[in-house]
């Protein structure tokens, strides 16, 4: 059967995209061994994703060298460190976004639906070309966005775009970078205000968490060190929704805002 | 935070929205403009349909081309397609002076 491409997108820039398509592979391809993963970069002149898998001195060849034809697909592919069944397809760092055409796009996708199960496809910022490029093999959309007015403002011009689509994708909100402490106090908007705003179904809810740039700085994902993060568990969560598996959401308050945390805010004034 | 500044705070909160309220009346406002905005036919296109809308209702209606309206209006909560076109008779009958109005969302 061939497998699955799943288009990571937020037409806003900054909303933790890259991280999360990184987060969200790894943590697919860590849960089996069967599982093989690839995760495309089409931020095309902007390559970043390598960073987040810290593959960034292994790439030789890139996606535009194999459209055209300058290499093989197993050369332009970049093995995880850790991870076998995860493969990195890294963007160009050179070419500019207009290099490549919709239809090699469709002929690179439906290729690598032969060879992985689960194709991650991270997008870049905008709707211009390189977004119709990202989206026009994609079976299901996760569209990412912080609690904040333009990123979901963002979310709703991307959704409405993929929607006019004449071939019908799924559409997944992802809330990334929710503080509890914020919502609580009714400083921003909740997952609830953007699920009402948006009207799509919600796959999960990332809290703000300084681990996620520290992890980016080793260029380990986070969602493959289980010591308890918040963000780790939020994206492997995720990743297990995407897998059928039904979780349950963080619970962002409880934990938090508990007995302990509550005396020492009385103590030091600060959450 | 000074207790002046809390006072302060304290009775802003009182006049004015939170700041996740405020947020959310502003965006609901923004994202029903950009909706809108989408859903509009260009000029040219909107005549198209006219035409195209009107050689329909033709088959069935003798009208008066001159005075059609075809506009998309826009209220807080939707945009509603209204066709305002007077029917000078039924094909077949005779002095009929009904108005179709036909509303489309």
């Amino acid at each position: 059967m061939p497998g699955k491409a799943i288009l990571f997108t937020s037409g806003k820039g900054g909303v933790g995209k890259t991280t999360a398509t990184a987060n969200i592979a790894a943590a697919l391809a860590s849960f089996e061994q069967d599982l093989s993963v690839c995760v495309v970069d089409m931020d095309i002149g902007l390559r970043n994703l390598d960073i987040q898998f810290g593959l960034e001195n292994k790439i030789t060849h890139n996606v535009i060298d194999y459209l055209e034809d300058n290499c093989s697909l197993d050369q332009a592919l970049v093995r995880d460190k850790h991870l076998s069944n995860l493969s990195l397809l890294p963007a160009a760092q050179t070419s500019d976004k207009d290099a490549i055409s919709s239809e090699q796009i469709v002929r690179l996708i439906t290729e690598l639906k032969e060879k992985f199960d689960l194709i991650l496809i991270d997008c870049p910022a905008g709707i211009e070309q390189g977004f119709h490029n990202s989206a026009v093999a994609a079976d299901e959309a996760i569209i990412i966005t912080n609690p904040e007015m333009s990123a979901v403002r963002d979310a709703d011009r991307v959704i409405g775009i993929l929607e006019s689509y004449p071939r019908h994708i799924n559409c997944w909100l992802v809330v990334n970078r929710l503080n509890p402490e914020m919502v609580k106090n009714h400083d921003t908007l909740s997952v609830e205000d953007v699920m009402d705003i948006l009207g799509i179904k919600l796959l999960g809810v990332i809290p703000e968490d300084q681990h996620v740039v520290v992890s980016s700085s080793h260029g380990e994902p986070l969602s493959l060190k289980y010591d308890n993060q918040w963000a780790g568990q939020a994206f492997r969560n995720i990743a297990k929704r995407l897998t059928g598996e039904e979780v349950p959401l963080l619970d962002l308050y409880k934990t938090r805002f508990g007995f302990l945390n509550k005396i020492k805010t009385l103590f030091t004034g600060k959450k | 935070m000074g207790f002046l500044d809390w006072l302060s705070s304290s009775a802003n909160r009182e006049q004015n929205l939170s700041s996740s309220e405020s947020a959310r009346k502003r965006l609901k406002a923004t994202i029903f403009q950009d909706r809108v905005q989408m859903m509009t036919l260009p000029p040219e296109q909107l005549e198209e349909f006219k035409s195209e809308l009107l050689t329909v209702i033709k088959k069935y209606f003798e009208i008066s081309d001159e005075h059609a309206q075809c506009i998309l209006e826009q209220d807080e909560k939707e945009v509603e397609f209204v066709a305002n076109i007077p029917v000078k008779s039924f094909i077949g009958q005779i002095n009929s002076n009904t108005t179709a109005e036909t509303t489309n969302e």
